[in-house]
């Protein structure tokens, strides 16, 4: 059974006098545990896809079903449970640790502060990210606020990740880690949908599609044989170290 | 020399000098799952390539054997293990290759060469020469979601050793045209769709968002 479906999406933004397609008739299920890449330019309808697989925008047509369940307009505050969301841009005042930060989805659905921070801290050590814990946000690297938002959005242990172009501010070379991360999150049996404005954002995917004027085009899965020569290329490097 | 086996053979034998089986097992550990060929293609490889005087081979030291004229004796009384070297013109050649492989994608010219060809043809351009480039997005996208994330770097030390530089590399360089290709998609859809609006003369396009 699928974990999101969206059917027959559609999305139109008021711009003035003009309206604008966003999402045009998109469908699109995703199963638990997979991994799909989304590729895009900017302005190609792929944040519009998130944010309303999250429940963060409502579609003007078509539906969004989680876990069976209609997303729209089930949670006064946007994310219904089970979906993490990433977002790179923290929130909240200054003088908070990131600890603090990354514990704030726990703290608002009412976790005591003591829980909340000690699964913020083992996240931030599951992302790669240990040694930010008491760092303030202005602090950070671009990789390191990439994998604190990651930690963000795994606080509330989702089953879905929606993350949005996690690689765009990143250093060249750390670009493939963050990438690693978000494969790591799917082999731990959380579904990531993602979306990516390069091709190596695609690398490695169960599947991939792309998006341009608001519509889903092309498609590719990962044939058997591919999930063969992966695990081949994965093993060969381990047997180097 | 078309065969994407003989290139990569020369190309470990250029790495360090190496025997048939040895190869065999250098190339499945290299391009396990892209190129699985069986042992005896490499065996016509390195004759191929010796024989285009791109390799040589060396015959195994044996101690006991200082005399040339019982070196020569020697394979009849054991098997030898050939090592091949790459020659001089060999490692030119195989620069050569490299560069026109980053140089030239024969996919993306062919590409141009159809959609050139719709465009002469006549009936329903727009709508053919969408559904060409869909097709060809379907390949890039296809192609891109197979090519593997490099192995992650070890912590502390973001060096890598040279073997997997050079694979990092290559890696890089498919992916970076693929990011042409795709770049390129998203330009040839909006010029197809002017083009169709100028003949159907409608003035307000759909903006994407």
């Amino acid at each position: 059974m699928s974990l999101l479906t969206l059917e027959r999406v559609s999305k139109r933004f008021r711009r003035g006098r003009r309206e604008v397609t966003a999402l045009d008739d998109v469908s699109l299920a995703i199963a638990p545990g997979e991994l799909v890449a989304i590729w895009g330019m900017p302005r190609s309808g792929r944040t519009t896809l998130l944010r309303i697989a999250a429940g963060l925008e409502q579609p003007d047509g078509g539906s969004v079903r989680f876990c069976g369940e209609a997303v729209r307009g089930r949670h006064e505050d946007g994310l219904p449970a089970g979906i993490g969301y990433m977002q790179v841009g923290l929130g909240g005042a200054g003088g908070e640790s990131i600890a603090d930060h990354v514990a704030m989805p726990l703290l608002a659905r009412g976790t005591a502060p003591e829980v909340a921070r000690a699964r913020a801290l083992l996240q931030l050590e599951r992302v790669g990210a240990a040694g930010c814990a008491n760092l303030q946000p202005r602090e950070l690297e671009p990789t390191e606020r990439v994998r604190v938002a990651i930690a963000q959005a795994l606080v509330t242990g989702p089953q879905l990740l929606l993350v949005d172009d996690p690689t765009s501010h990143v250093d060249l070379l750390e670009r493939e880690a963050v990438l690693l991360l978000v494969r790591s999150i799917a082999d731990g049996n959380v579904a990531v949908l993602m979306t990516t404005g390069e091709a190596m954002g695609v690398s490695g995917v169960d599947r991939a599609l792309t998006i341009s004027g608001g519509i889903l085009r092309a498609e590719a899965s990962a044939e058997p044989a591919n999930v063969v020569a992966l695990h081949r290329s994965r093993r060969g490097g381990a047997d180097r170290r | 020399m078309r065969s994407a086996v003989n290139w990569a053979v020369l190309g470990l034998v250029i790495e360090r000098p190496s025997y048939g089986y040895e190869l065999f097992q250098r190339l499945e550990r290299r391009y396990g799952g892209v190129l699985d060929p069986p042992i005896s293609q490499i065996y016509a490889a390195l004759n191929a390539l010796e024989r285009a005087s791109l390799i040589e081979p060396l015959l195994e030291e044996l101690p006991a054997a200082a005399d040339p004229e019982e070196r020569l004796r020697a394979p009849a009384r054991r098997q030898p293990k050939v090592h091949y070297r790459a020659t001089a013109s060999g490692a030119r050649a195989f620069r050569e290759w490299v560069a026109d492989q980053m140089r030239e994608d024969p996919r993306h010219v062919e590409m141009l060469r159809r959609i050139a060809g719709t465009a002469a043809a006549g009936v329903d351009r727009a709508g053919t020469m969408r559904a060409l480039v869909d097709a060809y997005e379907r390949a890039c996208v296809e192609e891109a979601s197979q090519l593997p994330l490099p192995p992650a770097r070890d912590g502390a030390t973001p060096a890598v050793a040279a073997g997997e530089l050079v694979e990092r590399l290559v890696l890089a360089a498919r992916r970076g045209l693929l990011d042409a290709h795709f770049a390129w998609i998203a330009y040839a859809r909006k010029e197809i769709d002017a083009f169709e609006q100028t003949r159907t003369g409608r003035a307000d396009e759909p903006a994407d968002a």
